[in-house]
């Protein structure tokens, strides 16, 4: 047998709550929200860093600190981004300089091979070298080139500059004469 | 503090005496943890109420239930055509109360009914109602909470309240129900576990043989009540003044009670109700009666079983009906019929 018989001759009650109930409750209520919130900034964050991992390995491996805050993971991502930009900047000064150390070095090494040709093919008499000034991109050589018969100097240039891919311009030719003896001024610029 | 643990508690009152008890329910299970007694001498005196209020210490979250005293209700039968009834189902219960309010010839405003139960017959209703002046229940409750009890849930009323003593899974479906208090005897009238009528005689009351018993032993009623809670008084004293005040006039009741109940089917009553429960506050007072309504043979119908109602309670200090009102808050708040717990 199953009977209910309940009376309630008073039902105006309006429950309250105690103030010290009323806290416990509220204390519980934030504490479930903030654990809420930690749990899913947990899994955005383990999501995020899964998807990053592997589809943007290199932000993995650039060690970019991924987060739950995706604007501060973009943050992040643009700075190391920066610092990087700089860096490359940084090493693009100094290939071109070392590139221009070489290329100057380069140019002499070439002149002075040209001017050591010079000195081994010479099978004149005698030459003397009055001024050799050279810079980067020019090579002026003045020298004087004594002979008693065909002087060869200028043309010996002509065909070492056409080797080394060097333009010959003449500045000054001289011809003296002192008996049998020829005496030339000749002065060149070679240019690369 | 109350909080994730839920307390009950229950204060009722007689002729007698003020009784609280704070109980806590767990898993179907009641734990008394404070319980107190005021002896009363004046039906006006707050102080037994303060007493008891201060003795089990109530907390403002606690589930309290209030009693209304028997002498404050009515218990009524009304029919009203069945379509008018629905009507008024679903509706504010303004037009049941206007209903009720014509049925018995009083203001509308001055009173509060709530249905027990519903009897279907044909195209009218029967209803069984209770029902309380709205006066009586503000100085009630205003009362308690003077007294420092909060305010009340629940307000129930005295002769239903042993309803929830009894334990209805052992109970026949058909039955009489007698609730001998000490300031009045109910008879329910119970059929297919619908109860189809309520009677209420103030003037047959354990306090009135209380004070035959005290005449007997020469003491006053609240050491003869004493004796009989305690078992040290010997049944057959008890016996000789219960079958002298109760049994006829129990008898006539019940004879009342089942000519005033139109809606019980025709045949032999025995047949359609085959037992009568007694209840009370003490089991003693249980037993004394069922042995005076068997030894006169004064139950009108005779093949009726009487016994003593089949009851949860497992007690080992009887109270004075602040129990079956915690089992009942008991009941509201666990969705089932509640246990004591043993101890």
């Amino acid at each position: 047998m199953k009977t209910s018989l309940k009376v309630n001759l008073y039902q105006h009650k309006v429950r309250k709550l105690k103030l010290q109930t009323f806290l416990i409750l509220l204390g519980s209520l934030v504490i479930a929200g903030l654990s809420l919130n930690y749990l899913f900034s947990t899994y955005l964050y383990l999501t995020q860093s899964s998807i990053v991992k592997r589809e943007f390995p290199v932000i993995a491996k650039l060690g970019v600190n991924i987060s739950g805050d995706v604007s501060k993971t973009l943050e992040r991502v643009k700075s190391r981004s920066d610092q990087l930009k700089r860096e490359n900047q940084k090493l693009q000064k100094q290939l071109t300089n070392a590139k221009n150390f070489l290329n100057t070095e380069m140019v002499e090494h070439d002149y002075f091979t040209l001017l050591s040709e010079f000195g081994e093919k010479f099978n004149g008499e005698r030459y003397v070298l009055k001024s050799l000034v050279y810079s980067p991109t020019e090579l002026t050589l003045s020298l004087w080139e004594i002979t008693e018969t065909q002087p060869m100097a200028e043309r010996l240039l002509q065909v070492l500059a056409a080797k080394h891919k060097m333009i010959l311009t003449r500045n000054a030719y001289y011809q003296y004469s002192l008996g049998r003896l020829k005496v030339i001024e000749l002065s060149v610029s070679l240019k690369r | 503090m109350a909080l994730f643990r839920q307390f009950v508690v229950a204060v009722t009152q007689n002729s007698l005496v003020v009784s609280g008890i704070r109980g806590e329910i767990k898993k179907k299970r009641l734990f008394t943890v404070a319980h107190a007694e005021s002896k009363r001498e004046n039906p006006e005196d707050q102080h037994p109420f303060i007493e008891v209020c201060s003795s089990i210490r109530p907390d403002p979250e606690d589930y309290v239930i209030g009693e209304l005293p028997a002498e404050e209700i009515v218990f009524r039968r009304i029919t009203m055509p069945r379509l008018v009834f629905e009507s008024t189902v679903g509706k504010e219960k303004g037009a049941l109360k206007l209903h009720i309010a014509t049925e018995i010839g009083i203001d509308p405003s001055s009173f509060t009914a709530q249905v027990l139960s519903v009897i279907p017959s044909g195209d009218v209703n029967s209803i069984v109602v209770v029902i309380a002046k709205v006066t009586t229940i503000a100085n009630h409750v205003s009362f308690l909470t003077s007294a420092g009890f909060p305010e009340p849930d629940v307000l129930e009323v005295a002769p239903i309240k042993w309803l929830h003593t009894v334990d209805w899974a052992s109970a026949s479906p058909s039955c009489f129900v007698m609730v001998l208090d000490i300031d009045y005897t109910a008879l329910c009238l119970f059929h297919d576990t619908k109860l189809l009528n309520v009677y209420v005689s103030l003037e047959d009351n354990l306090a009135n043989a209380l004070g035959a018993l005290a005449d007997v032993l020469g003491t006053d009623e609240w050491t003869a009540l004493e004796e009989i809670r305690s078992g040290k008084l010997d049944p057959s004293v008890i016996q000789d003044v219960f079958s002298g005040m109760f049994p006829y006039n129990l008898a006539r009741h019940v004879s009342y009670l089942v000519g005033s109940t139109p809606e019980l089917p025709s045949g032999r009553v025995s047949d359609l109700i085959p037992v009568a429960y007694v209840v009370s506050p003490s089991p003693n007072c249980s037993n004394v009666l069922v042995e005076a309504l068997k030894i006169t043979e004064s139950f009108p119908f005779p093949d009726v079983s009487i016994e003593v109602a089949p009851s949860v309670l497992q007690r080992t200090k009887p109270d004075m009906g602040a129990l079956p009102l915690v089992l009942r808050g008991g009941e509201d708040l666990v969705k089932g019929q509640l246990v004591p717990a043993q101890g």
